[in-house]
Formats: C-alpha cells, structure tokens, sequence
C-alpha cells in the first residue's frame, strides 16, 4: 500500500508565546519493510532556525526553534510510505525455539540486541511481568508462537480506556488496572518480553485511517499509535500490535524506534512564555493513495 | 584552642599503625624531603605555628573562600580550611605519579571517543555493553558529538591514595566538570604568603601555568574557522557546592561567568544574551552536570541549561569542553578495567594501578562483592546516583542486608571496592601535629599533543579518625601539595602561549544578568548606607532627647521619626495606629529597622540583597570586596545573634552603645564597598550599571527625606532641629554650616540637598551622574532614543525648570505643596526609569514550560479531532 500520512499539532495559548523550542519525530524513514517517498515537516508560525539529525537509534528528528511570537503553533507533518515490503510473517528466524537473550549469553558484537534488553526510563524488567509473560514462552515455544500468545493475552486482558492513565503512569500500576491506551499496551509487552531476556523496542507511528472494505476500522486510528518491534537476530525486527492483536503489516507506518515513548515522542518541546493555559489539538489522516 | 604541649610542634609525632606516613619512616625519622621544611616549623615554634593558622583562615575568608554544603536553604556556606602543613612529595614521586595521571587521561580519552563514536569497545566486549547502556551518564543524544582537535577529553581530574606499601592507587575520575582546581590556587596562594620564606626556601613547583595551559585548552577547543573565540564558563549559580570555584576560575581566565539564562540559542548558534544584544560564544567551559545543560534534548526539568545546545554541539558551531557525554568516564565499573584497557588500547601497562574493584555485572565480581560484604566499600555504578560510596564495614547487619538485597537485584548497578585506608601525614590540630590519612586530587589538561598535568594539586586529610571518610561533605580539612622542584624549573617553553591577548574579545560583552545584579548591587548598597546614617541620625536624637517629655525635642523626634517609617517604607511603624506606644519607647522598631532581614526596608534586608547580588557578580570584583562583605556579614550576625544585647537595649529603653557601635561599623564597611566600586572596578558597562543603581536610589531617598521632613511647616525651634537633623542625615551638616553659618531653614536646606549641583548628596548631583551613566550604557543603541532617555530628559527639564526657592513658600494650613508635588514627581520619574533600564537592558527571560506532550491517542475513540485543554 502507499499512503498519504498528514499529522497536525496545534497548541493554542492565552498569552503569547516569545520562543518555542521543538523536536519533532514525525520523519518516517526507509525501516522496517517500508519505503518513503517524500516527507516534511511545517511549522507555523515558521521556524527560525531547524536543523534534521539522526538520533542514536537511527531514527531522523527535526529541532526547530519558533521566533516570532505566537499564540498559537501548528505543527504539520505530511508524508508519503510504501508500505507493501513490511514484513507480514515472522520467517525462519522466528520458528526457532525461544532462547533468552541476557547478558552472559548475548552476542557483543550485536548491541542492539542487549540495547534493548535492558532497563530504559519507563519501562523496567520485574518478576512480576516475567510471571505475565511466561505462560506464553515454556520451554521449546517457537519465538514467533510465544510473541503472537503474548499479544493475544494482552489484547484480551487489557481494556483500551483513554481515561485511565496519563503519560507518566507506571507499568506496575498499568499491571494492576489492566487498563490504558496503545502506549501503556506496547511498554507492557516490551516488559513483558525483556523481563524474560528477550529484546523488544517501543514504535511510533501510524495506523490506515479508512480500512479496505469488509475489513474493520483498527484501535488507534486518527492519532498516532504505537506498538512493539521483536527482534529476531541478524539485524532483523518484525512490528507485532498488541492493541489490535496482529501483526505491524502493511496497514501500518513507522514514524520512530526507540527503547520506550520517551525515547521517541512525535513531538517534545519547551515555550518561553508568561501563559498560563494551553489547549492542545491534534489529527492524523492516513489516506491510502 | 588548648596550648600546645611543647614548642617543638612535632614532638610528639608517632605514624598512625602500621601504615605508610609521609613524613616519618617506620624507623620514626623524619623523611629526607620532609627535614629542611620540618626544621622551618621547628624553628618557627608551636605557637607561632597557630598563629599563622589563624592568619590562614583569616585569609581564606577574606577571598570569600566557601565550600556549600546542602543546598538552597538559607546560606550553608561553610568557611574553607586549609592545613598550615603541605603535603610535600619529592619530584621524581611526582613524575612518576604525573606520567600515570597523563597515562590514564590519554587512555580515557579513548575510551570517550569509542564510546560517543564506534562503540567498538562495547561490540567486542571489552568492556560489557551493560557497564555502560545502564548507566544514566551515557547520554544517547549526545552520539557523535566531537570536539575539534585531537582530543575529547580536555579536563581531567583523579583522587589518589597511597596504599600501605608505599605504591600509589587511583581511587577514581573526575571528568564531568572536575573541581577544586581553583582551591588548590588558592590554597597556594594563601599558604605562600603566611609562610613566605619558607616557601621561597623550598623551592616550590609552580602551579599558575596550569591556568594557561587551561586556556590554551579552551582556544583550541573552538569550532573549526572561528579564529578569535570568544569563551564563557557555564555555572550553575552561586548556590552550587563549588561556586567559589566558578568564579575563581572565571577570574582567573578573564572570561565571563554566564548561567544557562544567559545563554541563547539563535540560528542554530549559542550566544550571550548581553545589555547590548546578542553575541556569538563559542567554547563553553562547562560546570554543569550534562543532564541540566539542554531541557529541550537532556532534562526537561532543568532550568539551569540551554534549549538547543546539544543541537549546537552536533552542528559543530559551539564546543562544550568537557563535552555532554563525559560524564560517563565516572563510571565506577571502567576503574575495574583500566589495566585490560590500556593493554588493549595503548598496548602498554597501567603505570598507576586502581584501588581493586569488581563490577558487580560480572557472576564473577558479584560472587566476590557478596561474599565479602561487610570488608569492602560499594559504590554506585553511576555518579549520577545521588548515593555515595558505602562503607560496609560501617553499616548494621539490616543495613548490610538490605544492601545484599538491591545488589541482587540489580547486580549491574553496583561496584564493589578494597577498602583503602591512605597513608598518613601530618597535620596541625589543637592538640599539635597529629598524623591523619590523605586523599589527594590532581589535574591534567589537553594540549601538546598530549595532557599537561598540574603540578601539586588539592590534598584533602580526615577530620578525625583514621578510617573516616575523607570528602568536603563530611568537613575534611584541605592541604596544599608541594612538588619539590628540580633544575628544570624553567618549564615555560611547554606552556604553549602568546593567546593571551585573544582572550579579551569575550570580556568586553557583559550578561544581561551581571548587568541586572551589578545595577541592584548599586541600589542595595546605597540604601544600606542611607538607612544606617538616618537611624544612626535618629539614635542620637534619641539619646538627646531621652530625659525630655516635652519640647521642640520630643517634636522634632516625631517627624524625624516618621519621616524614618516612610523613607524606609517600613508601614505602620511610626505612623502607623500604635505610633504613640512607639514614640515612648522607639528601640524595639529602631532595633528591628536594623536586624529584621526578612523585613524589606531594613538594614539587614538591604545588606542580605546587597550579599546575594554580589555572589552573582563575584567574578568581576576585586577580591578586597570580600574582606569588607566578610566584616559587614559578621557585624549584622553579632547583633542579630547576641540577644542579650537586644534584651538590654529594650529594657532599659534606651538606645545602647551596642547598637551604636554596630551601626558605625556598618557604615565603615558600606563606605569601603563604595570606595572599593570606586577606586579598584573598570569604568566598563558593568560599573555604569552598578553607577546608576546607586545614584537612582540615592536620589529617591534624598528626594524622599526632604519631602517627608520638611513637607509641612513647624514651629521655628523644631523645624531648625529637623533640619539639622535631616542635614546629618543628608551628609551635608558641615558644608550647611560654613555656608548658612549657625543657622540653617528649610529653604537652604531645599537648596542644599535638591538643587546643589556642587554637592555630592544632592539630588542635582545624583541626576546629572545618572545622565552621565545612561548616556555611557546607551550608546551601543543603534535604533534611537530609548525610553530610559526620554525619561531621564523628561527630569532633567523638571529640575532645570523648578525654582527651588518657591519649594519652601506655606499655603495658608502650613503645608508646602510645590516641595511636596516637586518630590512626588521626582520619585514617580526616578522608578519609572529603574523600570524601563530593567526593560530594556536586562531582558528578562519570560518563564519555561514544557509543551505538553501530544499524547493524542489518550483521546476519546472515534473523534477526527479531540482536544485537551491542559496548564502550561
């Protein structure tokens, strides 16, 4: 498929704003499986200065700096992705029994792998999540088995509820509510995965709008989404959507990777002002072309 | 302090155990390198020994030399100590120790690099991915981020001990933003002037050269292109544990001390926000931890750093010397494999071993750490933990078994490490000279092609026992170290120079924030002065007054009195509905205008701003400045303190000498802070700021005095006794009475003290120094006249067009409205132009938020568009 992504920010302030400082995470990027045609990323007012990096896990991220005062930003990034090439299975790597992937037995040369084994700043490994997990992986489990019983257990156990938690929300206490949106299931699904050893990372990204008919609409269209890549050695990922208890296929586009959300946010930033209110609006369209 | 023994100071000196001593042999005679400076102190005696300790603190306070301790909470600063004794090493020890130092720098410059770039270090394993991926120093936005030249680790600091065979061990590094390099500066400074002869005698290695090799570091550490770079060090303000440190060193430099604030990313480049705009910077000496540096890329928390910077760095248009990412070079782990690295790096051996250590990541080392708790000290992986090292043969059994717990939990996150009692040397203590362990902390510095190293350093002893922890935290005492000199002493030809001259480029701009605090600098100390002299006017009258119910006395108290309650602004006071209780007995409110620092108007208020804006500016003052803030401080705590004092003012209710004295010392050192600004600051932009602060507060609360006494009519026996008094108070009292003889009225006094272009308290006087200040700050506008000019010109008019002698005319109810008006205008005009100066010159930041997070999908399911309104 090739879509048309178009994402809107908008912050509307009851003071005027001096200076906006932002860091935008919304350039998707030749990865998994996909091709992008064409991306950019528009602000208004416009920017003063922006400069475009590649992050440490490879992801491109825009800083723009916004001069001109304002009481309102808007932030729009529209691209164009080929998604046909995303993988839709898990391959021969993934029909391999399971094996933990700590310290002692990981590859250094593979740094990726324990990269994304360890601890990061939202999620951390626990016995309790090990226990979660576990009753997916026994012994001799194929890796592609395990992670498909995983994510139909979260999907089942989770309740999607937009109003249970916030952004700083812990893991421990997403665990006791069973309850959250797409973010919260993805960092339940990366703990669950490393506190059995085994590396996961958090995605960004986008989910098709209006589905092909006779299919259902998707959990998490019209805002950003976000689910959980596995690694399966060899420098090779594949996307898995507890939310919506399938695979990252085709209907889907990257936007970033990285060790949890705040890793990647699609957008961070810091305004100098003296307001004292903000309201915050925000779509996505994913249109296929 | 109890007399020494005997006058032989060493007398009585026996080494501690069995350890190595630095002084003393196992044989109990004195070391060769140590004799000719032992019989110094011998022939100078136990008790001139003392004497000059005292002479050493007295020094070190005097330069305001502080080590803060804690944090925000009222002033912990905490006085440095400094051993008379050095810690004195021969030179061939010290080269060897310097080449080990110099060693360790080029092999964690390595490990830097990799670590920042490759990551080949990681990949093959010789140093566990984990050690570094878990540790919070090693930041990920900071990938790649390279510093020009050959070098990524430009200031390096290491702790050593001496183990007790006598070797040498490296405890651990300092590369984040290594400190106490200025103590140890100042520390010889000090030692070198109370014992000059001695000192001359012991033929000394020097250690100033360390300051231009640090220069020469920071010149070569500019981006690629910039040929005359301008430097700033970046503190995090003067509540942090080291700011003397900051400012000594900024000193020391010449280059401007600048706080995050002050700095300001625009078009992709950093530069200082001054009082004339915007400048380019290009190396920023950093004395900040990474993680504050940048709340866009780093801590969003921080409001001690730079949004934008990291982006900077990665463009390459400004260098962060040590740059963001050293931090992690503080990784207690790496000391477990120094030896492995160097072999590995440098295909050589380690020339200065580490205290052993065992990361507790490894089944091997965390087996050995577990095993041997209770012997060891553990230490945080990290230096960004707040926890310190743990002492286990310290702790209780629960304590220890908790310990056991966490690092079985997070095995990674822990190093364990031999416990190391250093070896001895003697210090000078109230019960003689006494043997007490030493850490010692050197520098080294980038350039050459390799490291220069300090040559001494800062030595640091236990405060008490011989096995307690030695850190500034916990009140160790500090020790200047002696590297004896050999015939090369004429080391310049190392040091490269002739940058000297480039470095003035960066000392012209001066922060809108010096700027800010040098102009409150001004007015603080002017109405410190002001308030000392009207009280002290208004106590004499009081005792004068004391035994005299009735009168033009009594009369003329009230309205100096009142005119003291709003010069000050301290309301009600003696205006206020208990005012009658007050006129009876005034000490208490005379007492509390003077110690109440948490009352604006009051002295103690005035000289604690006065205080807090000079701790701002201390980089661009003379270091006198500290000698006079050191006896004002003392002043006000004695009175503030010794409550007997107070106790006794109040019941005798009668103003007491105490009080007296006090204020007269206060004013010596208010007048001494002035002649300092006079005589030893730079006519530069910062002084014409400091300038005008004083004469704008100088001209209010002269304005303000006339306007309030003499607003109204008395009777002609009291008026005369309120002008005199206001003529005191004024400063003018000498020249009224050989100008006007023995009597003076309202109208000379008007005169005298508004009009008098000639008389340095007069209002006149105070506007036409003003306008010449402003004229001196304005003039690097390009775009017009201001409004701090337009207001100035609006009261240069008023005063040209006022006819002082109608000030003085009565209405029919005995008032005097055009003194009164003419005051009121004058006051109104005078903060309007301390406003607009802070407008346009001081370009306040407004405040910093975080956008908030775009979390959109925690909106409700099935909208298009959903919105949350959110607090900023």
């Amino acid at each position: 498929m090739i879509y048309e992504v178009l994402h809107t920010t908008r912050y509307d302030y009851d003071a005027p704003v001096e200076t906006s400082f932002a860091e935008v995470r919304q350039l998707p990027d030749d990865v998994d499986g996909q091709v992008c045609v064409r991306r950019q990323v528009t602000t208004d007012p416009s920017s003063d200065y922006e400069r475009d990096h590649r992050d440490y896990f490879g992801n491109l991220a825009r800083t723009a700096v916004i001069r001109e005062p304002h009481t309102r930003l808007v932030v729009t990034s529209s691209s164009l992705i080929d998604t046909s090439g995303r993988p839709t299975e898990f391959g021969a790597d993934g029909q391999q029994p399971w094996r933990s992937y700590t310290a002692a037995e990981a590859d250094p040369e593979d740094l990726d792998a324990i990269e994304f084994s360890l601890d990061s700043a939202l999620v951390t490994r626990s016995a309790q999540l090990a226990d979660y997990a576990r009753p997916s992986f026994a012994d001799g489990v194929s890796l592609a088995d395990g992670v498909l019983s995983l994510c139909a257990r979260i999907h089942a156990d989770f309740e999607f509820d937009a109003e249970a938690t916030q952004v700083d929300t812990h893991l421990a206490d997403v665990m006791k509510m069973r309850k959250g949106v797409c973010q919260d299931f993805a960092h339940v699904m990366v703990g669950s995965l490393r506190s059995l050893g085994l590396p996961a990372c958090y995605v960004s990204g986008y989910l098709e709008t209006e589905p092909p008919p006779g299919r259902p609409r998707l959990t998490g269209v019209d805002r950003t989404h976000a689910w959980v890549g596995i690694y399966l050695g060899n420098g090779r990922w594949i996307g898995v959507d507890p939310t919506n208890n399938q695979l990252a296929g085709p209907r889907y586009v990257t936007a970033a990777r990285g060790r949890d959300y705040s890793d990647v946010p699609p957008l961070k930033g810091l305004i100098f002002t003296d307001a004292e209110e903000s309201r915050l609006t925000v779509s996505v369209d994913v249109a296929a072309q | 302090m109890t007399a020494l023994p005997t006058t032989d100071p060493i007398a009585g000196y026996h080494p501690l155990g069995d350890g190595h001593d630095e002084m003393m042999n196992a044989g109990g005679t004195i070391r060769e390198h140590w004799s000719e400076l032992m019989d110094a102190y011998r022939t100078l005696g136990a008790g001139e020994l003392t004497r000059r300790q005292g002479e050493i603190q007295r020094l070190l306070e005097q330069d305001g030399v502080t080590y803060n301790v804690g944090g925000d909470d009222g002033r912990p600063d905490r006085p440095w100590t400094l051993d008379p004794i050095p810690f004195v090493l021969p030179n061939e020890e010290w080269s060897a120790i310097e080449r080990g130092m110099i060693q360790r720098a080029e092999l964690l410059d390595l490990v830097l690099t990799d670590l920042y770039g490759e990551r080949r270090l990681l990949r093959s394993g010789i140093v566990p991915p984990e050690m570094i991926l878990s540790d919070p120093q090693f930041f990920r936005a900071c990938d790649r981020i390279t510093l020009p030249g050959d070098k990524q680790l430009v200031v390096f600091g290491i702790d050593i001990a001496r183990a007790a065979d006598g070797s040498w061990l490296a405890l651990g590094h300092r590369a984040q933003a290594p400190s106490g390099a200025a103590y140890a500066l100042e520390n010889r400074r000090v030692l070198s002037r109370v014992f000059p002869h001695i000192f001359r005698q012991t033929g000394v290695q020097r250690l100033a050269p360390f300051v231009q090799a640090l220069r020469s570091a920071l010149l070569a550490a500019a981006p690629i292109g910039v040929e005359d770079p301008s430097i700033v060090i970046l503190s995090p303000g003067s509540l942090s544990e080291t700011a003397f440190e900051h400012a000594s060193i900024a000193a020391q430099l010449g280059y401007p001390l600048v706080q995050g604030s002050d700095l300001e990313l625009r078009r992709g480049r950093i530069g200082l926000r001054t009082v004339s705009g915007w400048v380019p910077v290009h190396v920023i000496l950093r004395r900040v931890d990474a993680g504050f540096c940048d709340p866009l890329a780093l801590r969003p928390d921080s409001t001690l750093g730079i949004p934008g910077l990291v982006d900077a760095c990665r463009a390459g248009t400004v260098s962060v010397v040590n740059t963001l990412g050293s931090g992690i070079l503080e990784n207690a782990g790496l000391a477990s494999l120094m030896s492995s690295l160097s072999r590995h790096l440098l295909g050589s051996d380690l020339l200065l071993d580490s205290v052993p250590s065992w990361w507790c990541g490894e089944p091997v080392g965390r087996s050995h750490v577990l095993a041997n708790l209770g012997s060891l000290v553990v230490r945080p992986l990290s230096r960004v933990s707040l926890e310190y090292s743990i002492d286990t043969a310290r702790i209780s059994t629960a304590e220890l078994d908790e310990l056991r717990r966490r690092i079985e939990a997070h095995p990674d996150q822990w190093v364990g490490q031999q416990r190391l009692t250093p070896g001895s040397t003697p210090v000078l203590n109230a019960d003689g000279v006494e043997p007490r362990p030493a850490v010692l902390r050197s520098f080294a510095v980038a350039g050459g092609g390799s490291y220069i190293a300090l040559h001494g350093g800062l030595g640091r002893t236990a405060s008490g026992e011989a096995d307690a922890p030695i850190t500034n935290r916990t009140g160790a005492s500090s020790k200047d170290i002696w590297v004896l000199g050999s015939e090369s002493q004429s080391q310049f030809e190392f040091w490269p120079s002739g940058d000297a001259m480039a470095a003035h480029a960066s000392t012209d701009a001066l922060p809108a924030r010096a700027a800010e605090h040098l102009f409150w600098l001004g007015r603080y100390a002017e109405r410190a002065e002001a308030t000392v002299r009207l009280i002290r006017t208004v106590t004499a009258r009081c005792d004068e007054f004391v035994n005299t119910a009735t009168g033009p006395g009594p009369a003329s108290l009230t309205v100096v009195l009142e005119s003291l309650t709003r010069v000050t602004g301290t309301y009600p006071g003696f205006v206020g509905d208990d005012a009658a209780a007050l006129f009876a007995d005034p000490t208490g409110e005379l007492f509390s205008l003077v110690v109440d620092e948490r009352r604006p108007g009051t002295v103690a208020h005035a000289v604690r701003h006065l205080f807090d804006a000079l701790d701002v500016v201390r980089d661009r003052l003379s270091v006198d400045t500290w000698l006079v803030v050191g006896s004002l401080q003392r002043e006000l705590e004695r009175l503030e303190r010794d409550g007997v004092v107070r106790d006794a003012v109040v019941r005798d209710g009668d103003v007491d000498d105490a009080m007296t004295s006090v204020l007269s010392e206060m004013l010596q050192g208010l007048l001494s802070l002035s002649g300092l600004a006079n005589e030893s600051m730079v006519r530069d932009l910062g002084w014409q700021f400091m300038e005008a602060g004083r004469r704008i507060e100088r001209a209010i609360h002269v304005a303000t005095l006339v306007g309030t006494t003499l607003g109204t009519q008395r009777s002609a026996p009291v008026e005369s006794l309120v002008v005199e008094s206001v003529l005191i108070a004024g400063e003018s009292i000498i020249t009224s009475r050989r100008r006007y003889r023995s009597r003076a009225f309202a109208s000379t006094t008007i005169e005298l003290l508004l009009a008098d272009a000639g008389n340095p308290r007069s209002l006149q006087f105070q506007i036409d120094r003003l306008a010449d200040s402003l004229a001196l700050i304005g003039t690097d506008r390009a775009d017009g006249p201001t409004a701090t000019a337009a207001l100035l010109g609006e009261l240069t008019r008023l005063l040209a067009s006022t006819n002082f002698v109608h000030l003085a005319d009565i209405d029919e109810v005995g008032h005097r409205p055009g003194l009164e008006s003419f005051v009121g205008t004058v006051r109104a005009k005078l903060a309007a132009i301390s406003n607009a100066i802070a407008l346009e010159s001081f370009n306040r930041l407004h405040w910093q938020h975080a956008m908030v997070g775009p979390i959109d999908h925690r909106q409700s399911l099935g909208a298009t568009e959903s919105t949350v309104g959110s607090s900023v």
